[in-house]
């Protein structure tokens, strides 16, 4: 007989130092127990009384101490990245390919420095009003941190706890990171790295992680002194954020949001296939981005169907589906019934559905690579099923992209993007119809006095002056 | 393959329908008649039902169908009763359609014929022999929940209403507010006449009764009241208690003179049979339905005692076809009752969670504008 697992524990962090919780949260996962630091009044006291010492470090300092971490995660032999990989495994269930992959692109974010700055100015018009007082027209400007920041986080895409901490670190804010009790892994071991370079840099020392269930009242009360919230998940989650976030706070809110693809006819459907088939099977379609439903033109749809399950046969031997809970697994098989009742095409492989029927018959999802394909005469018929919940669409041939992208814009789609790149954010993107990084920060004006002219008035401006003799209206182009 | 047309609307189901001694059956017995109007019960559907002819067609290979085993037959998801009307009766034959009390989104929808809702009524007859306080002519019911009219085509309140066709009843939901001041007059009214009481309802329900019967000072009711819960505790799932911890709280707040006062049923509304709960607190499967569960991820058919889906061939549905495969986890065991009966017994562990994965992506709900 063996001995029962020991339970593991999730450290907490208050400003980059480890935090003593008193108490803990148990669940059960695929690996056994795991054990979740719960806040208390004790904590929300410490997080309260923390300092922004980030905000008076130069961005390219802030940067370097990223890359130096994400050095350590580029190295398969790096321990906290070994350990990682295993939590993945272990507890949600991850095949190791996944699992990998997931480290792989936390080394890719934070050595990015270039795409950082990039970003930064795409978003902020130049990465250095984050450091001094830039000129701006009439101005000199600058971009200060909002202060603290609560990440209400998800635990269906590791990788989004990783991009929201970046997004609040680079604009020099101090983070709280609520875990998701899916996946308290990615971020505590993004903070154990941090610990690992170095404990009191001011990085480190901005970022604090802890847990608490949805309905504690700890939660609301950290929520209220938070001076930005932003929250990842379902509708619930972002109900919670927006009942507790105090008024004068910024809510950045992403999710819940689905995504598509749109197919037209074209030479080669095996290669349409090929990029569907990674856009449905990353993540076990939890993601956003996931790929959940293909509406496909006629006269290529048996082609792409065909084509879409070898396809999907193949990526499955690359990186295969996860380990699912039983519930999981349950919903899967049944919603699969239920299709076939229903008397959709059907068809299934090792770990993949590919259900081909209309659009009006689809009504909820059971993930776990499972497809919707609708043939359709032309792809404007799809737009009826497109609106505002949808985040991202991706089309093949990528040609027709040009075509589509004023119509799929007015039906408040936020990414247009190739078939096969959901995932991939390019630089310059927008996230959910927004710039999140401009609503990290808080914008100064340094304006210029008395003496400098207005553009178009070619005089010193002297309101007691212009009021006196009436000599606004002379300045009216 | 082929199937004969034939029709179960004859005499050897309502035989054991109605038959007031069927639990008593030897487990032999009962899993000989389970099979066989199982094998009949499938034949007529596959001759009737079209939905569900074509769903056998496309699915034998996948269940490895054989037409003499029950246990593969290819079973209908529960939740598919919310999008397809499967009928092996024409539509107009349909006495009443029946719906689920879901907590939420689409609701399933089962057509019963007039003979359909009579074996339902003598499943809850033959289910009530398990329990020797239900004698018909000495209990009066209090109903926690509304009248046969106000519970219309919702499925929960309106098995429950039918008690009014086997005992007086008092039903104490009105507009959907539960009436405690009229059970309780019903209450003191049956104990004065020294009738027995039946109170019935959904466990949340009966808790709330009980805790306020109990602030009225219930006394000397002992034996007199016999309690029977079903449907579940809905939306308060959270405030659930589980099964012993619910019969201590009942009989400590009437102060029951034993547990065995206090039963279960179980029931979904695709199924066509009530099942009872005996002394022992074991729910006992009636002889014309085959209980089994399946493997959550392979629906295979499971051994006994391992939990998995329940999937039932209930024979006793004529109108539509009732080999269905539910959202519900438990286990199926055979042999003898602690009760002293040869029984199939079934233990309901928890309904599946599903759909709660999504993270921040969007429930599919497609929405044509």
């Amino acid at each position: 007989m063996t001995a029962p697992k020991p339970a593991r524990s999730i450290p907490a962090f208050c400003h980059g130092q480890r935090w003593l919780a008193p108490q803990q949260q148990s669940l059960e996962t695929f690996g056994g127990e795991v054990r979740l630091p719960l806040a208390d009044e004790r904590f929300a006291a410490a997080l309260a009384a923390g300092v922004d010492n980030l905000a008076q470090m130069p961005i390219d300092a802030i940067l370097g101490f990223l890359k130096n971490v994400g050095r350590s995660w580029r190295s398969r032999d790096y321990v906290r990245r070994q350990l990682y990989v295993r939590a993945l495994q272990e507890h949600k269930g991850y095949s190791e390919r996944m699992a990998q992959n997931e480290a792989d692109w936390i080394a890719l974010l934070l050595c990015s420095d270039y795409r950082i700055y990039d970003t930064l100015t795409v978003e902020l018009g130049s990465w250095h009003v984050l450091d001094d007082w830039m000129p701006r027209e009439e101005c000199h400007v600058r971009a200060l941190p909002r202060g603290q920041v609560l990440h209400i986080l998800p635990g269906n895409v590791p990788l989004s706890a990783i991009v929201s901490l970046l997004r609040a670190i680079v604009t020099k804010n101090r983070s709280l990171l609520k875990l998701s009790s899916e996946d308290p892994f990615t971020p505590t071991a993004l903070v154990q790295s941090f610990c690992d370079i170095d404990q009191n840099h001011p990085v480190t020392r901005s970022v604090s992680s802890i847990y608490w269930p949805a309905d504690a009242e700890i939660g609301g009360r950290i929520a209220r002194q938070s001076d930005v919230v932003i929250a990842w998940g379902g509708q619930a989650a972002i109900d919670w954020a927006r009942a507790h976030v105090s008024a004068e706070a910024e809510l950045i809110a992403f999710g819940p949001k689905r995504s598509l693809g749109l197919v037209g006819a074209g030479p080669d459907p095996a290669r349409v296939a090929e990029a569907a088939a990674v856009d449905i099977s990353l993540y076990d379609q939890r993601a956003c981005f996931s790929l959940r439903q293909v509406f496909v033109e006629s006269s290529v749809a048996e082609a792409f169907t065909t084509a879409l399950a070898d396809a999907l046969n193949r990526f499955g031997e690359i990186v295969p589906a996860g380990r699912m809970a039983p519930d999981e697994a349950a919903d899967i098989s049944l919603t699969y019934l239920e299709w076939m009742f229903a008397g959709a095409l059907t068809v299934s492989g090792d770990r993949w559905r590919v259900v081909t029927c209309t659009p009006d018959q689809v009504s909820r999802h059971c993930l776990g690579r499972t497809v919707f394909v609708h043939p359709v005469a032309e792809l404007s018929q799809a737009l009826p099923y497109i609106d505002r919940s949808v985040q991202t669409v991706g089309i093949a041939p990528w040609e027709r992209g040009r075509d589509l992208r004023d119509v799929l814009a007015a039906r408040g789609v936020s990414r247009i993007v190739e078939l096969g790149l959901h995932n991939i954010f390019r630089v310059g993107g927008a996230h959910d119809g927004m710039f999140p990084l401009q609503r990290l920060v808080r914008w100064v004006s340094h304006e210029s006095g008395a003496g400098r002219l207005v553009k178009g008035i070619n005089v010193r401006i002297d309101q007691t002056e212009f009021l006196k003799n009436d000599r606004l209206l002379e300045f009216v182009p | 393959m082929t199937v004969l047309a034939t029709t179960i609307a004859s005499g050897r189901i309502d035989c054991a329908v109605f038959d007031p001694d069927c639990f008593n059956w030897t487990l032999d017995e009962q899993q000989a008649l389970a099979r066989d109007l199982g094998i009949r019960a499938f034949r007529h559907h596959v001759a009737k039902c079209d939905a569900y002819a074509r769903y056998v067609e496309r699915t034998a290979a996948r269940f490895a169908l054989d037409p003499a085993n029950p246990r593969t037959f290819p079973p209908i998801p529960t939740a598919a009763f919310k999008r397809l009307r499967a009928l092996s009766i024409p539509e107009e034959e349909v006495e009443r359609w029946s719906r689920s009390s879901g907590t939420s989104g689409l609701h399933s929808l089962v057509g019963r014929s007039r003979t359909s809702i009579e074996r339902l009524l003598g499943s809850v007859q033959a289910g009530l022999t398990l329990m020797p306080g239900w004698s018909e002519e000495e209990l009066d019911v209090i109903h926690l929940g509304p009248g046969y009219e106000e519970a219309q085509d919702i499925w929960f309140p309106y098995v429950m209403s039918l008690t009014e066709l086997i005992y007086p009843t008092v039903h104490c939901m009105r507009q959907g507010r539960l009436d405690l001041e009229l059970a309780w007059i019903a209450l003191r009214t049956s104990v004065s006449q020294g009738k027995a009481v039946g109170l019935i309802g959904a466990p949340f329900a009966v808790l709330e009764c009980a805790e306020n019967f109990a602030q009225r000072s219930v006394e000397k009711l002992g034996a007199e009241i016999h309690v029977v819960t079903g449907g579940g505790w809905k939306r308060l799932s959270g405030a659930a208690l589980s099964p012993p911890a619910f019969r201590e709280q009942i009989c400590g707040l009437l102060r029951l003179a034993t547990e065995s006062q206090v039963r279960d049923a179980f029931n979904q509304v695709e199924l066509n049979s009530v099942i009872f709960e005996c002394a022992a607190h074991r729910k006992h499967v009636p002889p014309w339905v085959t209980a089994f569960t399946r493997d959550p991820q392979t629906l295979e058919p499971l051994p006994d005692a391992a939990p998995g889906l329940f999937s039932f061939v209930d024979a006793s549905a004529e109108s539509y076809p009732c080999i269905i495969v539910s959202d519900d986890l438990g286990t199926i065991r055979r042999g003898p009752c602690t009760c002293g009966r040869d029984a199939v017994t079934l233990e309901f562990i928890r309904r599946v969670e599903r759909g709660g994965r999504q993270g921040c992506a969007f429930e599919l709900e497609t929405s044509r504008q």
